[in-house]
């Protein structure tokens, strides 16, 4: 993504200048609509999320205080208009996270011997399928897990950047990310166990 | 260290976020324990394959389309 001197541009983007919302559309939509084709999975539901929240950073960047970065604030809206979006579409296919944890005796030590499969990744036909999987099954979280994942495991931000863009504390994105990791490790594990 | 807490743990180890004390608590666990290294595997793993996952990029008829809408939409006001 190129990256934008925030001062300036939010000064040229209050004057409404074609080439500043040209450049935010350039610096921003491929960041959006892949956050929101994580969330939505559909490529009209993405599109829209993308027009609406560039609009509507237009519209609002008055607002905007510079507190944040300003694409933090950018990420802020999309990922509330994916949400949105989403309360629009009936679920009722996510899965408990809390099925998906690992499970330790009282003395702390694991329940069951746990299967090293890490190795099968090696054949990439194998590779392949789980991919498939993992991506299958990230659809299987609920939202406030999937944000958090897309943002950090996929799209590669750091975990302040994510912190800042969903107004999570950092230990709260760890925790939030460790768990959806722990839930695809046993989604894949309940697969290749064997 | 308990296979609980290592387990909690995991996270803190791969960023490198953690005091050398508990670092070595942890790999001395590991190493003694075949559970735990299964775990710490397959946990990496997830996250290496995770990120393979490419991202989707957005189609240019789509950017080139709100460009236009945005234009069309702020200007006329």
């Amino acid at each position: 993504m190129a990256q934008v001197q925030d001062a300036d541009f939010v000064e040229r983007l209050k004057a409404r200048e074609h080439s500043a919302m040209d450049e935010l559309v350039d610096s921003f939509s491929d960041k959006i609509y892949n956050l929101a084709m994580g969330i939505l999975k559909k490529e009209q539901d993405a599109e829209d999320v993308v027009q609406d929240t560039l609009l509507q950073v237009i519209e609002k960047i008055h607002t905007f205080r510079g507190e944040a970065a300003l694409s933090s604030w950018i990420y802020r809206i999309a990922i509330n208009f994916s949400y949105m979006k989403i309360r629009k579409i009936k679920r009722d296919d996510y899965i408990p996270i809390e099925d998906h944890m690992p499970k330790f005796e009282n003395n702390g030590m694991h329940q069951y011997p746990v299967s090293n499969w890490a190795e099968k990744a090696d054949n990439q036909l194998v590779r392949k399928e789980m991919r498939e999987l993992i991506l299958e099954n990230i659809d299987k979280l609920s939202e406030k897990y999937k944000v958090v994942l897309v943002m950090r495991d996929i799209q590669g931000m750091s975990t302040e950047e994510v912190a800042e863009a969903t107004g999570m504390t950092v230990p709260a994105v760890k925790s939030r990310l460790h768990r959806a990791r722990l839930f695809l490790r046993d989604r894949l594990a309940r697969y290749y166990k064997g | 260290m308990r296979c609980e807490d290592l387990i909690d743990l995991i996270n803190d180890y791969l960023e490198g976020e953690m005091n050398p004390e508990f670092k070595g608590e942890f790999e001395r666990h590991i190493d003694d324990c075949s559970s735990c290294l299964a775990f710490f595997e397959t946990y990496k793993k997830t996250k290496e394959l995770t990120g393979e996952i490419s991202c989707r990029e957005i189609p240019s008829e789509v950017q080139s389309r709100i460009k236009n809408f945005l234009k069309s939409k702020l200007t006329s006001k």
